[in-house]
C-alpha cells in the first residue's frame, strides 16, 4: 500500500522506459534472475565461488544498464530523457524510493553472501568490493545527474 | 588471398594472446593471494568491519524518506545580476524575411544588419479597412493590390449587415471549443452548406485557416507514413506535414515528370521491402499556389494518385470561390468529381471574406477529425458572426457567383496580359505564368540571387506606393522552405475598375524602368 502511494506521488507522468520497474512482480523477477545467474554459474565453478562471479557479473551488467546507457528506446519521448540514465529516470528522479532502495540492497546482499560463502583464500575480495563500491557510489543521491570528471557526459 | 587470410588469423591470434597477457597481469594482482589481495586484512577480521558497514548502509537506506532532488541550485544574488546584465531581449514577434535567398544571406550577417532588415520589412499602416479595393495610407488613397479579398465580399455591406445581426443575436465569442459548449447553429449551417456547395459528403469548420492543415493533416498522417508534396506548397501545409511526423518527400513545383519519377522510386523501394507494410500514403498539393499564382495539373495528379494508391490532400484556399464557373474551386475547374479528392482544405479568409478554415471530404474523414483534429477539439470555435458572414458570402456566391467570377477572370486576364506585355522586354522581371487572381511578379536572372534582391523589389513597391498603387513583396519567415525567386504579389479584386488595373500596369512599368529593371 505504502509502496503504491509513494510511486503515484513520485512519478506523475509515465515514462514507458522505466515504468515496468513499478510492476507488481518486478522484485521477484529481479531476485529470480540473480538466483538463476548463480545457479548457472555453479554448474561451472564451486557453489560458493559462484556467488563471487554472480556478484561481478551482476555489478558489471547493472552498472552498464542502470548508470551508463542514457535515454530511452521510446520514439515518442522526443529526446526528453536523452541526458538521463535509467537509474535517473526511475521514479521520475526521486531518491530513496522503495524501488531504489531495493536496487541498492540487492548488490550489497550479493556481496555479503559472496564474501561469506567461500574461503577468503579463494575469492578476489578486493575486486568484489571495488565493483560493489562502483555501483553503490553511482546510486548515491548526490550523484544524481553528476558525471564525475565528465565521464560518459 | 589465402596468405593474407593466414596473416590476418596470425595477427588476431597474436592480438588475443596480448589481451590475455594484460588480463592475466591484472588478475594476478587481485586474485586470492595476489599482490593486491589484502590477506592481512582478513586475518585481522577486517571483513567483519566491512560487512558491518554494509549493514549500516542498508539500515541507513531503509530509514530514509524519499525525496525529489532540486533541479538546480538556487542562484546567488551576484549570479542573478550577471545573468540579467547579459540578457538581451529578442523581438516578441519573429522578424519577417522576404525570400529564401534573403534569409540565407541574413544568417551570415551581423546583428546590426539584421535589425536594419526588420525595420525595412515594416508594414505600412492602413487607415480604415485594409481589404477594401482602395486603401488610405497616410493622406494618400491607393489602389489596393495586396488584399486577397478577390470577390470583395469582405467589404460587402450585405455581409456586414449579417455580421451585425449575428453579433446582436449571439454576442462576439463562441465561449468554447466545438465539443464543449462552442457549437452554435450557424457553425452547423455553414458546415452543411459548404459540404453541399462543394459536393462533398460532409465538411468540418476550423476557427483559423492556417491551423486547418496543421490539424487535418496530423489527424490522418502519422509517424512512419509517407507524404509526397509539391515543393511549392505554402507554410500552412508545410507546418501540417511537419507536425504529422510523417516522412515528407517533395517533387519539383508543378513538375509531373519529377512526380512520376518520385512515385516510381517509392514503388521500387517498397518492392525492396523498405518502409512499413501498413504505411499510409498521401499526396499534398494546392489548387492554386499562393507562392506562385499558378494552377496544379490536378487531372494528371489524380490519375497518378489513383494509379499508385495514394490519398490526395488538396488545399484549395486560393481557388475556392474563384476558379470554376460557379466558384467551386479546382475540382470544378478541372472537371473532376468531388470524391476524387480525399481531403479538401480551404481558407474562408480569401474570396469568402471571413475568417476560418474548412475541411471537406467523406463522412468518415470529417467525423474522424471531430475527435482527432487538434484545432477543432482544443481551440475555441469560430465566432458565430464570422460563421454567418461566411454563410452570407456563400449565399452571394451561389446567387451571383457566375457573373462575379467571370468578371474577376476578365479583370485578372487584363492585368496579367497587360503586365506581361509591359514587361515583355525585361530580362529581370517576369510575370509568373498561371491562372487565378494572384499574380506573382518575379525577379529572375542574376539579380534574383543577389543580396539586394528583395531590397530592389521593396524599392519598386515603395515607388509604386508613391504613384498610388499599393503592392507588397511576398514575405516568408525563417521557418518557410520557399525556394522560388523573390516576387511582388498582386491580388485582383472584382471591384477594381479596368482603368485602375491599366493604371497599375502603367505605374509598375514606370517604376520598373526607373529602377532599370525593364
Amino acid at each position: 500500500m505504502t509502496k503504491t502511494l509513494q510511486k503515484s506521488a513520485s512519478s506523475p507522468q509515465l515514462n514507458a522506459n522505466v515504468e515496468w520497474v513499478n510492476g507488481t512482480a518486478f522484485w521477484t523477477f529481479y531476485v529470480t534472475i540473480v538466483l538463476a545467474l548463480w545457479l548457472c554459474l555453479s554448474i561451472l565453478v564451486p557453489i560458493g565461488l559462484a556467488w563471487t562471479y554472480a556478484n561481478l557479473i551482476h555489478n558489471a551488467v547493472s552498472f552498464y544498464l542502470l548508470h551508463w546507457k542514457k535515454g530511452t528506446p521510446v520514439y515518442y519521448d522526443q529526446g526528453k530523457y536523452d541526458h538521463l540514465t535509467f537509474w535517473e529516470q526511475i521514479d521520475g528522479g526521486s531518491q530513496f524510493t522503495s524501488n531504489k532502495k531495493f536496487f541498492t540492497i540487492i548488490p550489497i546482499a550479493i556481496f555479503i553472501i559472496a564474501t561469506n560463502s567461500s574461503d577468503f583464500r579463494e575469492q578476489p575480495l578486493l575486486l568484489n568490493l571495488v565493483s560493489l563500491l562502483a555501483v553503490l557510489i553511482a546510486k548515491m543521491p548526490q550523484m544524481h545527474t553528476v558525471r564525475i570528471f565528465g565521464i560518459n557526459k | 588471398m589465402a596468405s593474407s587470410v593466414k596473416e590476418n588469423l596470425a595477427w588476431c591470434w597474436e592480438r588475443r594472446n596480448r589481451v590475455d597477457e594484460i588480463f592475466y597481469e591484472l588478475w594476478s594482482n587481485v586474485r586470492p593471494g595476489g599482490r593486491l589481495h589484502p590477506a592481512w586484512f582478513f586475518e585481522a577480521k577486517g571483513h567483519l568491519a566491512v560487512e558491518l558497514l554494509l549493514f549500516a548502509v542498508i539500515f541507513y537506506l531503509l530509514t530514509r524518506k524519499s525525496f525529489k532532488p532540486r533541479k538546480e541550485k538556487p542562484l546567488t544574488r551576484q549570479e542573478q545580476e550577471e545573468l540579467i546584465a547579459e540578457w538581451t531581449p529578442e523581438p516578441l514577434a519573429p522578424s519577417v524575411y522576404a525570400t529564401a535567398n534573403d534569409k540565407q544571406n541574413l544568417r551570415s550577417r551581423t546583428k546590426g544588419q539584421v535589425r536594419k532588415q526588420i525595420r525595412y520589412a515594416r508594414a505600412p499602416v492602413v487607415k480604415g479597412k485594409a481589404s477594401a479595393p482602395h486603401v488610405q495610407i497616410g493622406s494618400k488613397r491607393l489602389l489596393n493590390l495586396v488584399s486577397t479579398n478577390f470577390l470583395n465580399l469582405a467589404d460587402s455591406e450585405r455581409v456586414e449587415e449579417e455580421c451585425v445581426a449575428a453579433l446582436d443575436k449571439y454576442g462576439c465569442g463562441s465561449c468554447g471549443p466545438r465539443g464543449f459548449y462552442g457549437t452554435i447553429d450557424v457553425h452547423l449551417e455553414l458546415e452543411t452548406r459548404m459540404a453541399k456547395f462543394l459536393g462533398m459528403e460532409e465538411a468540418i469548420l476550423y476557427s483559423y485557416d492556417i491551423s486547418t492543415p496543421a490539424s487535418a493533416i496530423p489527424a490522418f498522417c502519422k509517424s512512419g507514413d509517407l507524404i509526397v508534396a509539391d515543393a511549392g506548397v505554402g507554410y500552412p501545409l508545410q507546418s501540417g506535414m511537419a507536425l504529422s511526423r510523417s516522412t515528407v518527400r517533395y517533387f519539383k513545383h508543378n513538375d509531373l515528370g519529377d512526380l512520376r519519377n518520385l512515385l516510381d522510386t517509392i514503388e521500387e523501394e517498397s518492392k525492396l521491402g523498405k518502409g512499413k507494410d501498413t504505411q499510409r500514403r498521401f499526396m499534398v498539393v494546392e489548387g492554386v499556389y499562393a507562392n506562385y499564382g499558378d494552377v496544379a495539373p490536378l487531372r494528371e495528379i489524380v490519375k497518378l494518385k489513383e494509379k499508385h494508391g495514394f490519398r490526395l490532400i488538396l488545399d484549395d484556399s486560393f481557388a475556392l470561390g474563384v476558379l470554376g464557373e460557379t466558384g467551386r474551386g479546382s475540382l470544378e475547374h478541372h472537371d473532376l468529381r468531388p470524391e476524387q479528392v480525399d481531403i479538401m482544405l480551404a481558407s474562408l479568409g480569401h474570396s469568402f471574406g471571413s475568417v476560418g478554415g474548412i475541411c471537406a471530404g467523406s463522412r468518415r474523414v470529417c467525423d474522424h477529425q471531430r475527435l482527432s483534429g487538434a484545432g477543432y477539439v482544443f481551440s475555441a470555435s469560430l465566432p458565430p458572426y464570422l460563421a454567418s458572414a461566411a454563410v452570407k458570402s456563400l449565399d452571394i456566391i451561389e446567387e451571383e457567383g457566375k457573373e462575379m467570377i467571370a468578371e474577376l477572370e476578365a479583370k485578372t486576364d487584363r492585368l496579367r496580359r497587360g503586365l506581361t506585355r509591359a514587361l515583355s522586354r525585361s530580362r529581370t522581371l517576369r510575370v509568373h505564368e498561371g491562372m487565378g487572381p494572384v499574380i506573382h511578379l518575379q525577379l529572375v536572372g542574376e539579380k534574383a540571387t543577389d543580396v539586394s534582391a528583395v531590397e530592389s523589389m521593396q524599392g519598386l513597391v515603395d515607388a509604386a506606393a508613391r504613384d498610388g498603387v499599393f503592392l507588397t513583396v511576398a514575405k516568408y519567415t525563417f521557418l518557410d522552405r520557399y525556394e522560388g525567386p523573390p516576387s511582388i504579389r498582386i491580388a485582383v479584386n472584382v471591384a477594381h475598375d479596368e482603368a485602375d488595373l491599366d493604371r497599375a500596369v502603367t505605374v509598375i512599368k514606370k517604376v520598373a524602368s526607373k529602377a532599370g529593371l525593364v
